[in-house]
């Protein structure tokens, strides 16, 4: 072998040597930052979290309303207008002059404030719907997914099993069920968690419902996932470096899975929003007098003839955080997976 | 005699046989029947779940019973009557059983009380599955078309508007269009009737010969666009992604190098295989039409099935609840199997045997 | 001469040499489950059918044969990254297969693998740094500042920079990518390598590079190599000894020279006959022996011998019985009913 090559070091230029290195989630985040859409919702989910976040001090700084201040005597009154209000008990009229920017309803109460509140009902049901679902989901997707065989067919069956499930009309009868329980006295554990429902505005049994019926689509995508990788060559190679099982599935196999499961759980939190809303339109969501844009835009639809700003206003902030998260999912989903870009 | 019989058998034979192939093959056969029976223990639990969910909750469907106070003595004779008396298990035997002979039972709500709820389904169903009907029609109508645009016209402006409107249509829900349209087309233009709180007469009246009367139209017009635009903007989606995906495929790259002209292309290569994953989606929007018509249904008042699970909840009308999640599990099922079962077609290396 | 488990040592052996690996009867079989809703075994996949073979230390043993035909599986197996249906795999005196655990992890370090696929062998998530220091943190040989340096040492053996250390994999190419599963094999001073068709996915001007720089490393580390082909013309100046796999089986087994030149088995001369001479007058001669028919499925290999329904001069009892695997001449093994 005459014409033998040492394996000598690969050379490079200075300024090839000392570029920073790109990771794959930095990549992902340019990617996103390139597309305008999704940058602007991921701005307004932001104001939106703060918003949630900080609705009680905004209250304290004399802002806005509590979600339940009853403005006597001002019933339905118009965006845009200001009333002297009355609220002290002691029959001597308070001069302070409250401004209803998107009006008030029919019990005096600023929808304003009522929409800032509101925000809270939306968002905590979309973050912690598609919280526990990720996680149910990902727990399970990756235990059938990574262990195979007998475990795995036993756990699909019964995923197939709950497919067979009418998510709504099961829905509405668990939250008839969790209904009509907080109003009782149940007793032991039942009792603490009646109680913590109660006190979140019945908010807990919803995400019960909702997360124990919606993690069988994420768990399938985990699972097919954790496939799609495990047979991989460098889970392979973990393996023959001695790597635990621990190590693989959490170093090796869920930073390269959870990408494509938060796109599409973070395209599933409008589904979870419009659930509450829709619940609590039929009057199964949060209770009275926590205000949900859902129970809003219903209490409001009966006016809708004559004061149309009662379902707008609700509505509005309803349809803007759902597209503000589509938009969003959009963008995550096209920076994880450039194929989906057509380039 | 025989001979008759042999030529019946020869000829329900070649019928099976017939069948069997249309199918494609005996292994498919096998696979669905499997895949049905599979079905019934997930109907069976799902019935349990409904049946013992809704006895749980306080309150019967008898509580209306008595004007002043209630009467203790006829509540409990109505009981009697319809076998509420009996232990749970017992009830949910008695029911399983009815549930065999094709009987779901009588209705237990104040106004329908006796009807068979089978006979109430039997009147309900077709009014929801007009809308869902229409509104999958408007869906397809509409998001192919789109999703071919924005693909054809990929990164340019038309492709640009295409998918905003898509993920317009997907975000704003039923609850907030639905009312927004009848403010403006009801309320404000007056050019269609409000449908709903019962301002107006039951005038969702399904037969067909009124199929096409302005009448009919002008009621179906909101709920349909309501439902039917969410669906179209999911079918949009899909198609422009599938039709981008095939368009990059080989034998397009071929088509156009043989020098075809672009829309041919599209039309004739592209379009009939991008086409197969979208007819995938009738899984999913089956469900969403299920759901969906709920949602609809009492923002329109229509008054379908969802409509009257809804008002069932509050009478505690327990055979119509049961049975209407019966029906929509069923729904479910056969919907998934038939999902697989297009994608084994569509797709020859996934089998199931 | 005996091994540490006092078993005789397998005939043919050199007294003189060291064996590194001793295989015996290997076997593995992976099961066909089918069924709706639920799974049954229906048949197993014989992907490796009973293997004898012995590597010396400091040597490198080729293994070649067709796509499909069990090398991956050997290796994988031989390394316990499978564990054997059957059989034996004794490595520095150690009866691997009945390992587990801690031991088994113990022994890891001793053996490494280098895989075929350049780009799907290293973690897209994982830096350079955190790919070749790996195996020292998962044994806890070095951590901190040590693993670092230790890094940089590897990849410097390996010939990249060790600026590299907290690039991403994706900013490599083929031939770096290589360079990098090269440097996480070498992390813990194994003593024996299976390299997995390590330069198939390479481009041509690359191969060799790959090739020299594992060449040398065998030479300044005294590694001892399994290396994994799928044709003849590669291993033929990489390898001191051949192996021919087909459909699970160890067809022949020799000195390379002396296969080359003097190949026995019926498919071994087919597949050398396939392979071009760089000697024009030779070349000229060169008749190809075209196979004919598919390899047969490994859930059901034919009867006798393994090919049989292949073979350009097979008999009626190679239709019969499976032919032994013998030494027909020292150092020289073969299977099949015509050498009998
Ligand atoms: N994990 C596995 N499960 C089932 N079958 C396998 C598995 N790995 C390999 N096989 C089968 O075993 C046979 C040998 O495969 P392999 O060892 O990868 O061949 P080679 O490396 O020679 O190309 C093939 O038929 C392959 O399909
Ligand atoms: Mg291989």
């Amino acid at each position: 072998m005459a014409t033998r090559e040492r394996a000598k070091p690969v050379t490079l230029d200075e300024e090839e040597l000392l570029r920073k290195p790109r990771s794959p989630m930095g990549d992902a985040w340019r990617q996103l930052q390139k597309n305008k859409a999704a940058m602007i919702s991921l701005a307004f989910i932001i104001v939106l979290i703060v918003m949630a976040l900080t609705a009680d001090l905004m209250h304290q700084a004399g802002w806005i309303d509590d979600y339940n201040t009853q403005h006597r005597g001002v019933g339905y009154a118009e965006p845009l207008t200001c009333a002297n209000d009355d609220k002290d008990e002691d029959g001597v009229p308070d001069p302070v002059q409250f401004c209803f920017v998107f009006g008030a309803d029919e019990l005096g109460r600023d929808l304003l404030s009522r929409t800032i509140y509101g925000t809270r009902v939306s968002l905590a049901v979309g973050f912690i719907g598609s919280g526990v679902s990720l996680l149910i989901g990902t727990v399970y997707g990756v235990i059938s997914g990574y262990y195979g065989g007998r475990i795995d067919n036993l756990m699909m069956r019964f995923v197939d099993f709950l497919y067979g499930i009418p998510f709504l009309p099961l829905i509405i009868l668990m939250q008839v069920y969790f209904k009509s329980l907080s109003n009782a006295e149940v007793g032991g554990l039942a009792q603490v968690l009646v109680d913590i429902d109660n006190s979140m505005g019945g908010m807990f049994f919803l995400f019960v419902a909702l997360g124990a019926l919606s993690w069988i689509g994420m768990a399938r995508l985990a699972r097919g996932q954790v496939l799609s990788y495990k047979e991989k060559e460098f889970v392979e190679a973990a393996r023959a470096v001695g790597a635990g099982d621990l190590r693989i599935i959490f170093i090796h196999l869920l930073p390269n899975v959870i990408g494509p499961l938060i796109v599409s759980e973070t395209l599933a939190i409008p589904g979870y929003i419009f659930s509450e809303a829709f619940l609590s339109f039929i009057g199964l969501g949060v209770n009275p007098p926590t205000p949900s844009w859902g129970a809003m835009i219903n209490a409001g639809r009966e006016g809708i003839r004559s004061k149309p700003y009662l379902v707008l206003v609700p509505g509005t902030a309803l349809a803007l955080t759902t597209l503000a998260f589509n938009f969003l999912g959009d963008g995550l989903r096209d920076a994880f997976d450039p194929r989906l870009r057509g380039e | 005699m025989s001979g008759f019989l042999e030529a019946v058998k020869g000829v329900a034979l070649r019928i099976a046989d017939a069948i069997v192939r249309a199918l494609g093959g005996t292994s498919m056969v096998k696979y669905i029947i499997r895949r049905v029976l599979a079905g019934i223990p997930v109907l069976l639990a799902i019935t349990f779940a409904a049946f013992a969910l809704i006895r749980a909750v306080p309150g019967g469907p008898f509580d209306f019973v008595g004007t002043k106070q209630r009467d203790e003595r006829a509540v409990a004779a109505l009981e009697q009557q319809f076998g509420l008396d009996k232990p749970l298990l017992i009830q949910f035997f008695n029911y399983v059983v009815n549930l065999l002979r094709g009987n779901f039972g009588p209705s237990l709500s104040r106004t329908n009380l006796g009807t068979p709820v089978s006979e109430i389904i039997a009147m309900k169903l077709p009014i929801s599955m007009q809308v869902g009907i229409m509104a999958v029609m408007l869906g397809f109508g509409l998001g192919i078309p789109l999703g071919v645009l924005a693909a054809v016209y990929h990164n340019s402006l038309i492709d640009y508007t295409a998918t905003f409107f898509a993920v317009l249509g997907r975000s704003i829900p039923s609850i907030v269009l639905g009312p927004v349209l009848i403010l403006i087309f009801a309320v404000k233009l007056q050019w269609l009737p409000v449908a709903f709180w019962g301002s107006e007469p039951g005038v969702w009246i399904p037969p067909l010969n009124v199929l096409f009367s302005w009448r009919y139209i002008s009621h179906a017009i909101m709920p349909v666009f309501t439902l039917g635009t969410g669906m179209s903007a999911g079918i949009a989606r899909l198609t422009r992604a599938s039709l981008l995906q095939v368009m990059r495929d080989d034998y397009i790259r071929t088509a156009r190098a043989k020098g075809l002209p672009e829309r041919t292309v599209i039309y004739l290569h592209a379009l009939k295989n991008a086409l197969i994953p979208v007819a995938t989606i009738v899984g999913p929007l089956l469900a969403a039409v299920l759901t969906g018509t709920f949602v609809i249904e009492l923002i329109f008042a229509i008054p379908g099935l969802g409509d009257t699970f809804v008002k069932s909840v509050s009478e505690r009308d327990y055979n119509l609840l049961v049975g209407v999640t019966i029906l929509y599990s069923a729904f479910l099922i056969l919907g998934n199997i038939l999902v697989d079962i297009m994608y084994t077609w569509l797709d020859p290396r996934i089998r199931y045997d | 001469m005996a091994d540490g488990n006092g078993r005789p040592a397998m005939a043919g052996q050199d007294m003189g040499r060291e064996v590194l690996l001793e295989v015996r009867g290997l076997k593995k079989y992976f099961p066909i489950n089918a069924g709706i809703l639920f799974q049954r075994e229906v048949g197993a996949i014989k992907a490796v059918d009973g293997l004898d073979f012995f590597i010396y230390k400091g040597e490198t043993l080729g293994l070649v044969g067709e796509s499909g035909c069990g090398k991956s599986t050997t290796g994988r197996t031989i390394l316990q990254l499978y564990r054997p249906t059957a059989g034996s795999v004794i490595f520095e005196g150690v009866e691997l297969t009945t390992l587990k655990g801690s031991e088994l992890r113990h022994m890891r370090r001793r053996m490494q693998m280098i895989f075929q696929d350049p780009y799907a062998s290293l973690n897209p998530r994982m830096t350079v740094g955190r790919i070749i220091g790996e195996p020292l943190e998962v044994h806890k040989v070095a951590r901190g500042k040590e693993l670092i340096k230790r890094v940089q040492e590897l990849l410097e053996l390996v010939g990249l920079n060790s600026y590299f250390i907290n690039r991403y994999p994706h900013e490599f190419s083929g031939g770096q990518r290589q360079r990098i599963g090269v440097a996480r094999a070498l992390a813990l001073n194994p003593s024996f390598i299976v390299a997995d068709e390590p330069i198939s996915a390479l481009d041509v001007s690359i191969q060799a590079q790959v090739v020299n720089l594992l060449q040398d490393l065998q030479k300044d580390l005294g590694l001892t190599y399994l290396f994994i082909a799928h044709d003849l013309s590669m291993v033929r100046h990489i390898c001191d000894r051949v192996a021919v796999m087909y459909l699970g089986k160890i067809v022949e087994l020799a000195e390379s020279e002396e296969l080359y030149t003097n190949p026995l088995q019926p498919y071994t001369q087919a597949l050398l006959s396939a392979v071009p001479v760089p000697d024009p007058v030779v070349e000229k001669k060169r008749q190809r022996i075209i196979l004919k028919g598919d390899v047969p499925s490994p859930a059901n290999p034919p009867k006798g011998c393994n090919f049989c329904t292949r073979c350009p001069v097979a008999m009626d009892i190679c239709f019969e019985t499976e032919p032994p695997f013998v030494e027909v001449s020292p150092g020289h093994w073969a299977a099949c009913h015509r050498l009998i």
